[in-house]
């Protein structure tokens, strides 16, 4: 099937404005729902690149999917810019256990792809990792080694930086797990997910940006992506412990 | 006859959501509050004044109402009744709007046991919503969410779906019967129901490009896209009638307004305005009807998407692309004019949430740094290592197997080979290659059978994939290997099935 190279110029036209900004204006999101073979073209110069382009609000955006694609922020650059000097890979790794914990908040049924909450407090957000984070703690450092080898996931190191953020307070009388270490750590996540579009803010309230609704109700809770990770962090039941609400998939 | 029970529960879930919605009301009817006069407050009437409040603020048009407003109006509508004061109205007044937009973030939640699905349900709400119109950060404002407004219509007598063909109706009565005020209040409402209409086929687009994912999702936007479509259509030309209705009016008020004694004056006015509100809420509606119709050509797009997603992975970017570029008939500089510019394509810094799953370099025991000296370990954590490794073995055992492929022998060479197209990241560290020395070192293995606890411990994964065969044997071979900067000898690995084939 031929397609006239005019046709192809301003699919391509679109596809390096996309890769440039990472999303695209109005006038080329309209272009590329209204034309089949332009929509195909882009699909095609994305996939070279190992990208997905997906479409959310009134916007397309350009997802990278390989692992060293050249599309990705590094991991230097995070670390640089978001957290504190002399960061790790493993404050990294709790970043992304705070991504994926604050994911699963607002996508906790089971029955249906939509969200089941509108937003969360950064307080709770806080709550529901620590949770999360204990509940793991609580299954012994032998199974979770294993764990880690089967999930290739440093669950280990996560939990030891968690705890690392517990500053003893000589004021609080019931340890609290809301440190202000810790929401020192969530507040930097937080900003980092506000400049990659992923969260948006009002007030005191987080909300998930529709670029972030699409993804994860295209692909995250596809065990193909997640490596049955998703599951794993949220079937084990916590300890009982003062004012608890268990979440448990299970 | 025989009664169909199947008909009986259709749309149960339906149904069930419509009467979830009061649930909220009834919630606030159980709280036990009292006035410093010890009387009990009212939290039941407060919800619904708090909703029709709210409501009447949307019909002025006023989005912004704080929690302020609100205790303000509570204390304005109650305050014969109670003992309160400011402050308290103002707990009061956030008691209720936390029952109708939970501060946590989470939707307010009726469950049910759903008689139709067999299973239980629970519907979620969106009863108050921030309001848009916020430039102020300190204080709050809400407005009504598309529940809210559903609850507002459902204490009337209609239903919520035919609200706008209604409040025409209505309007065409009150017009006939020169009730002009009311006609105006009536066209109020119609915008109001517009815009919240908007709003739902907003969410129904966004949905629509998040959800469709079979056939059964994208036939039911279709129908819902089909359903509104219809109905607009019909509304729209009964704005048309309704339009030629009031200027029909206006006429009969004849040319000089100067004339008319002080009730026509009066009349002749608002059926002025009746026109000019009346044909914002047509021109409204009639962006509705364009908005209905990208619906149903974007739940189309967004199926055939989906459906392209799902075949992206059979797709051969070589013939497909490439053959197709180049048997264009466009002269070669042109060719290398249009690929030029994809080696220096701008590229833009994101962060795929995905990557949250990727897999990461595990800290094994050796790589860990230590600064004291090795302590000798205990035996417990001697065999809890020996079991790690027992899982690692397994996985790469499975991988041997599979480039095998139904051979009994294989060496190291073609392994490093096969892994490193397949499966390069078990080639990186060292944990591959142990696995080899040991098994050389204990070659030939008899699959099952295990000396001691320790060896247990650590052949269990193998002894798991190789179960079907009787023993396995790693002898050397003369050639060396390079891989990663990793040198080893090569090998042969050998396996015995139990029937006594194989060498």
């Amino acid at each position: 099937m031929l397609i006239d190279d005019e046709l192809v110029m301003k699919a391509f036209a679109i596809y390096s404005r996309l890769s440039a900004a990472g999303k695209c204006g109005a006038e080329d999101y309209r272009r590329y729902m209204s034309d089949d073979e332009i929509r195909n073209l882009i699909h095609n110069f994305a996939y070279v690149q190992e990208c997905a382009v997906i479409a959310a609000g009134e916007s397309l955006y350009l997802i990278p999917f390989a692992k060293n694609s050249i599309y990705h922020v590094s991991n230097e650059f995070i670390k640089t810019k978001y957290l504190p000097d002399k960061a790790t890979n493993g404050d990294l790794y709790l970043m992304y256990a705070a991504l994926i914990v604050l994911i699963g908040e607002f996508y906790d049924s089971d029955k249906s792809l939509e969200a089941s909450r509108d937003f969360i407090r950064i307080e709770e957000w806080l709550d529901k990792l620590n949770d999360r984070l204990e509940a793991l703690k609580a299954i012994g450092a032998d199974k979770l080694k294993a764990y880690e080898i089967e999930y290739k996931y440093n669950w280990t190191t996560i939990i030891d930086k968690w705890d690392a953020l517990n500053d003893i307070s000589e004021k609080a009388k019931v340890q609290d797990a809301r440190t202000k270490s810790r929401y020192a750590f969530l507040n930097s996540t937080k900003k980092f997910l506000l400049d990659m579009e992923l969260l948006y803010e009002e007030g005191e309230e987080l909300f998930l940006t529709e670029k972030t609704k699409v993804i994860v109700q295209k692909y995250f809770m596809e065990e193909e992506y997640n490596q049955g990770i998703l599951d794993f962090i949220y079937s084990f039941k916590r300890k009982e412990g003062p004012g608890d609400a268990v979440h448990s998939k299970n | 006859m025989e009664i169909n029970t199947d008909k009986i529960t259709e749309n149960y879930s339906e149904r069930m959501s419509r009467i979830g919605l009061f649930s909220f009301l009834y919630g606030l009817q159980g709280k036990q509050q009292r006035d410093n006069d010890g009387r009990k407050i009212d939290f039941f009437g407060l919800g619904l004044l708090a909703l029709l409040f709210f409501f009447e603020n949307m019909l002025m048009r006023r989005n912004k109402v704080s929690v302020m407003d609100l205790a303000a109006f509570f204390s304005e509508k109650t305050g014969g009744q109670y003992n309160l004061t400011s402050e308290q109205y103002v707990k009061v007044a956030e008691t209720v709007i936390s029952t109708f937009r939970p501060t946590s973030g989470v939707r307010p939640e009726f469950s049910y046991f759903d008689w139709e699905r067999g299973r239980e349900e629970t519907a979620r709400y969106r009863i108050l919503k921030r309001s848009s119109a916020d430039l102020n950060i300190n204080a709050q404002y809400y407005t009504l969410d598309e529940d809210g407004l559903a609850l507002i219509f459902a204490t009337k007598e209609y239903f919520n779906e035919f609200q706008i063909s209604i409040n025409q109706l209505l309007l065409r009565k009150q017009l006939e019967k020169g009730e002009f005020a009311g006609a105006l209040r009536q066209i109020e409402e119609m915008h109001v129901e517009v815009l919240a209409l908007k709003e739902r086929i907003l969410k129904i687009k966004q949905d629509v490009q998040r959800n469709i994912v079979s056939d059964e999702t994208y036939n039911r936007y279709k129908t819902i896209a089909g359903d509104i479509g219809a109905r607009l259509k019909r509304e729209n030309l009964e704005f048309s009638e309704l339009m030629a209705f009031v200027k029909e009016l206006q006429a009969r008020f004849g040319a000089d307004v100067e004339l008319l004694n002080e009730k026509d004056r009066q009349s002749y006015y608002l059926i002025t305005k009746i026109d000019v509100e009346l044909d914002k809420a047509h021109f409204e509606h009639k962006k509705l009807l364009d908005e209905s119709f990208l619906l149903e050509k974007s739940a189309l797009q967004a199926a055939r998407e989906s459906i392209y997603f799902a075949g992206v992975d059979a797709f051969n970017f070589n013939q497909e692309v490439s053959n197709m570029i180049f048997s264009l008939p466009i002269p070669a500089e042109d060719v290398r004019t249009l690929c030029e510019p994809f080696l220096g394509l701008r590229r833009m810094r994101d962060f795929n949430i995905l990557r949250v799953f990727a897999e990461q370099r595990v800290e094994t025991e050796r790589e860990v740094n230590t600064d004291t000296f090795a302590e000798p370990i205990s035996e417990k954590e001697y065999i809890g290592y020996l079991k790690a490794s027992s899982i690692r073995f397994e996985r790469f055992m499975g991988f041997v197997l599979s480039y095998m492929e139904g051979r009994v022998t294989i060496d190291l060479g073609e392994i490093v080979e096969k892994a490193t197209v397949h499966n390069p990241e078990i080639l990186e560290g060292r944990g591959f290659f142990d696995m080899f020395m040991v098994l050389h070192q204990k070659s030939p293995l008899l699959i099952g059978y295990d000396e001691d606890d320790k060896m247990a411990a650590l052949f269990s994964g193998i002894n798991k994939v190789l179960c079907e065969y009787e023993s396995i044997m790693v002898t050397e071979k003369p050639d060396i290997l390079e891989v990663n900067n990793i040198r080893v000898q090569n090998m042969l690995v050998s396996l015995r099935s139990k029937d006594g084939e194989g060498r």
